[in-house]
C-alpha cells in the first residue's frame, strides 16, 4: 500500500513541487503558491459538485424533515417516499461523496509533499532524497526540468520566517485561525434549527482553535499552505456565488451585531423568571 | 434529548482527551525520530547520544545518562550527534540550541553553550583550546570553555571566542587537522579556517575556481584529509579529491546517488573508500591511472520488493589480526554487514558477510499474541566503532540500540541481550533506589494551555449553565 501510495500520489507531488521551486527563482513560498492554486484548479470540477450536491441537500432538509415527521412510525414508508423525494428533485444523496472521496488523497498528499520537501534533519532529508526521480532517467522532453536533487535543500527562508520551523511570531497561526474561520463562515448558511445552530457554531469556532494549535507546531511552510488554501477556497466559492458576506456581520434575529452570532450560535435563551421576584409596583 | 449543557461538558472532555493525544502528533514528539543514533568510544566508554546521551562501559554496564534519569528532555531536545570527548570532558550537542560540556565521570553538566537557536547536527570537535561546533544557521562556532560566566538560570556559560558564518547549513562535523578546520556547508563550498582566529584560509569553489559541470551540490558529510588531499562529496553525486594547496580539482568520481557519511582513507594502499545511498561500496585508487573509475565495487542487497540499500555512515576502517586492512559496512535494510578487503573488495572474513536481525513480537491491538513476526534487518545507519576486538553497532530499529560483536568472528558479544537504551535508565534508576519520574499527560504545559482555552471559549460562548431547547 505504501509503495502505492508513494508512487501514485507522493514522489510525483514532491518532484513537481521542486521543479517548481526550480523554476521559481528558488522561491518556496512562491511555489507553494502555484501548486496550491493548480492542485485547486484540477480539483475544481468535482469541488463544484460536490458543493452544488450539498447545496441541494440542504435546500431539501425542510421537506425531509416533514417526510420525517409523517412517517415516524412508518421507517419503510418514510425510505420510499424520501427516495422518491431525491428522486424528483434530482439529487444524489452520496453526489458529495465521490468527489470527496477523490479530493481526499490528493489533499493529503499535497500536505505529505510539502512536509517532505521541508526537510530539516537527517532522517527526514534522506526520505526526501528517495522521493527524487533521478535526473537521468527523465524522458527526453522532461530534461530541460531543473535537477531536484542538486536543488536540494532548500532555502526555507522568506522574511522573518523559517519555512521549516513554527513561526516563532505567532502571525502565521493566527493568519490560520482566522482563514479557516472565515472559510467557515463564509460558506456555512446559518441553521434555523437552534440545536443545529449550536452543534455548527461549535465545529467553526473549534476546528480553527484546533487547527490554529497545530499550526503552532507545524513548519510555517505548512501554515502558509494552509493559509493559501483557505484563500482559494473562499475565492473558488466565491467565483459559484456560494459565499456569503452576510454571515461576517454577526447579525441576531433582531438584526443587531453580537459575539454568539458571529460565532454562529443561536441567541442566549432568556433567563427564566423567579419565582416571588418583585415586580415593578404601581403606585 | 440531550441539553445544551451536556452537550457542552461532552465536547470539553472529548477535548480533554483528544488534546493530548493531538499533541503528541506535533512537532514536540516527532524530533525523536528525526535522526539515527550517534556513536563513540573513548577511555574504555561507549558513548551512544540516541534522544538522549549515554554512557556505557564497554560490556554494556550503565554508568549515566544525560540528562539524567530524574529530568525529562526539554520539549525539542534530542541528542544524536556523537559525543567528543578525552580524559577530562565529554561534549555533546542537541537538536533545540545548545551544546554542553560534562564530567565523564557522572555525567554531571560543567557548562553550556548556546547557540541563536539553531539545533547543532554534526557533532562537536575537540581542539587544544577551543572546542568547534556548527549549528544548522551555518554557523560555526568555537567555544572557549577555559572561563565560564554563570547565567541566569545558574547554568555556568562557555563563552565564543569567535564564529564564521556561511551561506547555508552546516550538517558535518569540522575537520581539525595541523591547526586548520575544514568545514563542509549546504550552501555547497567547502571552508578552511585558521582554528585559532576562525580566519577564512580559502575556499572552495571561489571566484578564481574552474566551473564543474554539473555544478556543485550542498555538502552533507565531513571531509577527508590524506596527505594534502581533501575528500569530500556533493548532492551532485560526485566524489572529489581536492588539493588544499593549490585549491584544484585533481579528480571526481560520478556516484549512481548522494555519498552522505564522509570517505575514508586506507593509509596501506592509499585507497579512497566510501559508499552511497544505492548501496554501492567502492574504493578509487588516486595514485592509479584511472581515479574516475572504482578499484573495485560491491553492491548492499536491496531488500524486498525496494530499489535499493543505502548506505548512510561511513566505512569503518580496522586491520585485521593477520594484517589484511578490511572495511567494516552497514546498511539501512540489507540485513548483511559487510567486512571486505580494502585490496580488492572480496569478504575478509569467513563470516561475512554477516546477517543482523531483530524480530518483534507478534500482537493484536495492544497485546502481545505470543508469536515472533519475520525478521527484520537492523537499521545500521552510523558507522561501526571498535574498542580492540569488539564491534559496536547502533541501531534505531526495533527494541535495542546498541549491539557489540566479536570484530572477527562476528559473534554477538554481548550475550543473549543487546543494550537497550530504554532500559538504561531503569537501571540507573534501581542502582540508586529511585523512583521512575512519572509526569502524566497532564505533566505537558501546552496541553494544560490548550484545555484551559478551550474551557474558556466553551463557558463564555456556549455558557453551559443554561437550558438549551424548550420552555
Amino acid at each position: 500500500m505504501d509503495w502505492l501510495w508513494n508512487t501514485a500520489i507522493l514522489k510525483p507531488m514532491v518532484n513537481v513541487l521542486l521543479w517548481l521551486y526550480g523554476l521559481l527563482g528558488n522561491n518556496y513560498v512562491l511555489a507553494i503558491l502555484i501548486f496550491t492554486a493548480i492542485t485547486r484548479l484540477i480539483l475544481w470540477p468535482l469541488t463544484r459538485q460536490q458543493t452544488k450536491s450539498s447545496t441541494a441537500m440542504q435546500e431539501l432538509q425542510p421537506k425531509l424533515k416533514k417526510l420525517q415527521e409523517k412517517h415516524k412510525d412508518n421507517p419503510e414508508e418514510m425510505n420510499r417516499k424520501t427516495w422518491e423525494l431525491y428522486r424528483e428533485a434530482g439529487v444524489n444523496p452520496l453526489g458529495g461523496c465521490l468527489p470527496l472521496l477523490v479530493q481526499f488523497p490528493i489533499l493529503i498528499g499535497l500536505y505529505q509533499a510539502l512536509r517532505a520537501s521541508l526537510a530539516a534533519a537527517p532522517l527526514e532529508l534522506l526520505t526526501l532524497s528517495q522521493y527524487l526521480y533521478p535526473h537521468q532517467t527523465l524522458p527526453g522532453w522532461l530534461q530541460w526540468l531543473p535537477n531536484a536533487a542538486s536543488l536540494l535543500p532548500l532555502n526555507n527562508h522568506f522574511w522573518w520566517l523559517d519555512l521549516s520551523k513554527p513561526d516563532a511570531l505567532f502571525i502565521l497561526p493566527l493568519l490560520v485561525v482566522i482563514s479557516t474561520f472565515l472559510q467557515n463562515k463564509l460558506l456555512t448558511p446559518p441553521n434555523p434549527d437552534p440545536q443545529q445552530a449550536t452543534m455548527n457554531g461549535t465545529m467553526q469556532l473549534m476546528m480553527p482553535l484546533m487547527i490554529g494549535w497545530f499550526s503552532l507546531s507545524f513548519p510555517s511552510g505548512l501554515s502558509i499552505y494552509w493559509i493559501v488554501a483557505n484563500l482559494i477556497g473562499i475565492g473558488q466559492y466565491a467565483a459559484m456565488g456560494r459565499a456569503n458576506v452576510r454571515n461576517l456581520l454577526g447579525e441576531g434575529p433582531d438584526g443587531r451585531f453580537s459575539w454568539r452570532a458571529l460565532a454562529g450560535f443561536p441567541p442566549a435563551p432568556e433567563e427564566p423568571k423567579k419565582r416571588g421576584s418583585r415586580s415593578s409596583k404601581k403606585k | 434529548m440531550k441539553t445544551r449543557r451536556t452537550q457542552s461538558w461532552l465536547i470539553i472532555a472529548a477535548l480533554a482527551i483528544a488534546a493530548p493525544i493531538l499533541s503528541g502528533c506535533t512537532g514536540a514528539s516527532t524530533v525523536l525520530t528525526a535522526s539515527w543514533p550517534g556513536l563513540a568510544v573513548e577511555n574504555n566508554t561507549i558513548y551512544l547520544s540516541y534522544a538522549k546521551v549515554y554512557s556505557l562501559g564497554l560490556d554494556g554496564t550503565p554508568k549515566w545518562s544525560f540528562p539524567d534519569p530524574n529530568h525529562q528532555l526539554q520539549s525539542g531536545q534530542a541528542f544524536f550527534a556523537p559525543p567528543a570527548s578525552n580524559d577530562k570532558l565529554v561534549v555533546v550537542s542537541d537538536y533545540t540550541d545548545s551544546v554542553f560540556g560534562l564530567d565523564p565521570a557522572s555525567g554531571q553538566e560543567q557548562w553550556v553553550f548556546k547557540t541563536n537557536k539553531s539545533r547543532i547536527i554534526g557533532g562537536p570537535v575537540m581542539g587544544d583550546k577551543y572546542i568547534y561546533a556548527a549549528s544548522a544557521d551555518g554557523i560555526l562556532h568555537a567555544i572557549d570553555a577555559s572561563s565560564l560566566s554563570p547565567s541566569s538560570s545558574g547554568e555556568k556559560t562557555a563563552k565564543e571566542a569567535w564564529s564564521f558564518t556561511t551561506e547555508g547549513s552546516i550538517w558535518s562535523t569540522p575537520l581539525l587537522d595541523s591547526g586548520t578546520l575544514y568545514v563542509t556547508s549546504m550552501d555547497k563550498h567547502v571552508y578552511a579556517l585558521d582554528a585559532e582566529t576562525g580566519k577564512l584560509q580559502w575556499k572552495y569553489p571561489d571566484q578564481n575556481s574552474a566551473p564543474e559541470n554539473p555544478a556543485l551540490g550542498g555538502i552533507v558529510g565531513a571531509p577527508a584529509l590524506h596527505k594534502g588531499v581533501l575528500y569530500f562529496s556533493s548532492f551532485n553525486n560526485r566524489l572529489y579529491a581536492l588539493d588544499v594547496e593549490t585549491h584544484k580539482i585533481l579528480w571526481r568520481y560520478t556516484t549512481e546517488n548522494w555519498v552522505w557519511g564522509s570517505p575514508v582513507v586506507d593509509d596501506s594502499t592509499g585507497y579512497v573508500i566510501a559508499a552511497d545511498l544505492n548501496g554501492n561500496i567502492f574504493a578509487i585508487d588516486p595514485a592509479g591511472s584511472t581515479p574516475e573509475k572504482p578499484v573495485w565495487k560491491v553492491t548492499a542487497k536491496p531488500p524486498p520488493g525496494g530499489l535499493h540499500a543505502s548506505v548512510v555512515g561511513s566505512p569503518a576502517l580496522r586491520t585485521l589480526a593477520d594484517g589484511t586492512p578490511a572495511v567494516y559496512v552497514g546498511s539501512d535494510s540489507d540485513p548483511d554487514l559487510y567486512v571486505l578487503k580494502v585490496k580488492d573488495g572480496t569478504n575478509a572474513l569467513p563470516a561475512s558477510p554477516k546477517s543482523l536481525t531483530y524480530t518483534t513480537p507478534t500482537t493484536f491491538l495492544f497485546w502481545e499474541t505470543g508469536g515472533t513476526n519475520p525478521p527484520l534487518p537492523l537499521k545500521l545507519y552510523p558507522s561501526p566503532v571498535f574498542s580492540d576486538d569488539t564491534l559496536y553497532l547502533a541501531t534505531s530499529e526495533g527494541p535495542n540500540a546498541l549491539y557489540s560483536l566479536d570484530a572477527n568472528s562476528l559473534e554477538y558479544k554481548s550475550g543473549e541481550k543487546p543494550i537497550a537504551t530504554k532500559d538504561v535508565d531503569t537501571a540507573l534508576l534501581a542502582k540508586t533506589n529511585q523512583p521512575q519520574p512519572d509526569n502524566g499527560i497532564l505533566g505537558n504545559p501546552q496541553t494544560l494551555l490548550f484545555m484551559l482555552v478551550i474551557f474558556l471559549v466553551v463557558t463564555l460562548v456556549l455558557r453551559p449553565g443554561q437550558q438549551g431547547g424548550k420552555k
